[in-house]
């Protein structure tokens, strides 16, 4: 266990420097010169090179690279072009709220999608299976862009209610900083129950089959235990994957949906970040959304091994 | 990382050559008799595709013509969907918008699919340092969340079509090489390949007379649940302002930006296009899921 954690920790240095060496080339791709922005539009200053010297900008890439990494190791993302605060402090405030907005959107995920998955295999090619497995494909043809924009817009319209509400840490007042990422963390959660609750429809369907399942049954264990505990345990590891498979979409959808609803996380502070081609921020933000994705991988697969006893790493 | 699909999961019927065409005849046959959502799903893939290439034709009006003097009119028997803030017709973009759907659907899926058949089955075939490489960068695209990649790829490139349809197929060729390259491993474990090598088949000659044609079915139905999303994804990027540049009609772009402000007073712009997007996406799902079934039972379930 101990050697398959530190082989895929290991594992993980490669990825993560391509992934740097790409976001780090990527940015520097963008047209329009954040040093050109900065005088043309706003006269931040009077001469382009001084500024750029100022910046750090007019170093060799390979230069800005290695220092930018070294600094990321130790735990230093920089400080925003534009306002001079370190990342760290910015994303104090910021990732909390995409943390939050993110977990509750995955917790949904699953309170929605395997109960549901469940029922429709136990209750295979009936109403309640149909209705439900066509709501899950309607809802993954539905822009989940569109769908927030007309929960605020609708409510306001008919009702004159307001829908958005501010947010606040949530240790100052959970209630209040949960309702405001509530809409925007059940449309992203609808939006990604689909495909699990069909993974757990399929899986189960399949687990429903095997002969342990006829065993348990026929000793006389009652409907409940069979299909929770013998059944589902069985069918969760495509599950699990398929759920691991979301977190990146729910990332990406947080971005949309902070935008959308006015939130202050890492997702809108993305968004500006590019417009206004603040680099550091841009490859802070996507790096540490990297970060995330790959632990969560990490993290699933060392799961397995405690659903199935057979995948032990030794 | 995670394996999309376990290697057993890939499980292909063997299909020859030269009987390709009948086969895909009676797998549509087959989907009409017994999967009526696919059909339908199917009914509308074809329906879209004649829109988006008789869009003169069935459009009432030029979709970039501006009129102030009929601005924000109600659906009316002159304007099917009304018209939006500049008195362009509704009606008429949403038909034109279908061309941008089409081409950067397909475009990308089709490219972004060759190429992924191209990464797996040599990366699973020759393997070695060259697998190794591709696995990796495959590694670190899965753990950029792909919206965060669109969003600064199309700040660096020229905004349009072609630059939409670089970007989506770069997502779709490194996401489902993976699954080709699964599923190449199983073909080439199997006993006809060695046999196909024995007689004496070229490198070649086996990957493309033995390897690619096993592989083909959960190629497809890959492709046509991509798609939906590509589609999805097109509509997210305009709709941020990232995707297709005004004044060109787009579905996701004929919901962003100031059409937004308009929505109060004028919902029909809200609704036609999205209802766009859901039709097409829930078509090209639904026609997916019945491929699916019909070709590849083991894969079913599984997105």
């Amino acid at each position: 266990m101990y050697h398959y954690t530190l082989g895929r920790l290991l594992a993980m240095v490669p990825t993560f420097l391509i992934i740097s060496v790409v976001i780090f080339m990527m940015i520097r791709m963008i047209p329009g010169d954040i040093v050109d922005i900065m005088v043309e539009n706003y006269k931040y200053a009077d001469d382009k090179e001084h500024l750029r010297r100022e910046l750090g900008l007019d170093r060799p890439l390979v230069v800005q690279y290695i220092a930018w990494m070294g600094s990321v190791v130790r735990g230093d993302f920089g400080e925003s072009l534009w306002t001079g605060k370190t990342i760290g402090s910015e994303m104090k405030v910021r990732l909390p709220l995409t943390f939050q907005l993110g977990m509750v959107s995955i917790l949904l995920t699953l309170i929605i999608a395997i109960p549901i998955g469940v029922l429709a295999a136990v209750k295979q090619d009936t109403l309640p299976d149909y209705t439900f497995r066509s709501f899950a494909v309607l809802h993954l043809s539905i822009p989940d862009f569109w769908l927030a924009v007309m929960i605020i817009v609708l409510p306001a319209l008919w009702w004159q209610v307001n829908v958005q509400s501010g947010w606040v840490p949530f240790f100052e007042n959970p209630l209040a900083s949960l309702k405001a990422i509530m809409i925007p963390a059940i449309i992203l959660g609808l939006s990604r129950s689909a495909s699990v609750m069909r993974m757990t429809r399929a899986m189960m369907l399949e687990v429903l089959r095997q002969d342990y399942i006829r065993t348990a049954r026929s000793k006389g264990l009652g409907s409940m235990p069979v299909i929770y505990r013998h059944a589902l345990k069985n069918a969760m590891i495509p599950v699990v994957t398929v759920l691991g498979l979301q977190i990146p979409a729910i990332l990406g959808g947080s971005i949309i949906m902070e935008s959308i609803f006015n939130l202050p996380g890492t997702g809108r502070f993305m968004l500006n970040a590019i417009q206004e081609r603040d680099y550091p921020l841009i490859q802070a933000t996507t790096l540490i959304f990297a970060i995330i994705v790959m632990f969560t991988n990490l993290l699933i697969d060392l799961l397995y091994g405690f659903l199935d006893p057979r995948i032990r790493y030794a | 990382m995670t394996t999309v699909a376990p290697e057993s999961q890939v499980v292909a019927a063997p299909l020859a050559a030269e009987r390709r065409l009948p086969w895909v005849l009676q797998i549509h046959w087959q989907m009409i008799r017994s999967k009526p959502l696919g059909s339908f799903g199917a009914l509308m893939i074809v329906l879209l595709i004649l829109t988006a290439i008789f869009a003169p034709v069935i459009a009432t009006e030029s979709p970039t013509r501006t009129n102030l003097r009929a601005m924000l009119e109600a659906p009316s028997g002159q304007h099917l969907m009304g018209t939006d803030m500049i008195g362009r017709d509704v009606y008429s973009r949403i038909v034109y918008g279908a061309r941008v759907s089409v081409v950067v659907g397909f475009g990308a899926v089709g490219i972004g699919t060759v190429v992924a058949i191209l990464l797996g089955t040599i990366g699973a075939y020759a393997g070695g340092w060259f697998d190794m490489v591709i696995q990796r960068v495959v590694d670190a695209w899965i753990a950029i969340p792909f919206l965060v990649f669109l969003l600064a790829a199309m700040t660096i490139l020229k905004p349009g079509v072609g630059s939409i349809i670089a970007v989506l197929a770069l997502g779709v060729s490194l996401s489902n090489s993976r699954v080709v390259r699964s599923a190449v491993l199983s073909v080439m474990a199997q006993p006809y390949i060695e046999a196909a090598r024995s007689l004496g088949g070229t490198d070649a000659r086996v990957i493309a007379r033995h390897v690619v044609p096993n592989i083909m079915a959960p190629v497809i139905v890959l492709a046509t649940l991509g798609l939906g999303n590509v589609i999805l994804a097109e509509a997210a990027l305009s709709f941020l302002g990232f995707g297709i540049p005004p004044p060109t009609a787009a579905w996701g772009g004929m919901l962003s930006g100031t059409a937004r402000d308009y929505m109060y007073i004028a919902p029909w712009l809200m609704i036609a296009p999205s209802l766009a997007i859901t039709v097409t996406v829930f078509a090209f799902n639904m026609y997916g899921d019945a491929l699916r079934d019909l070709l590849d039972p083991r894969l079913r379930g599984s997105r």
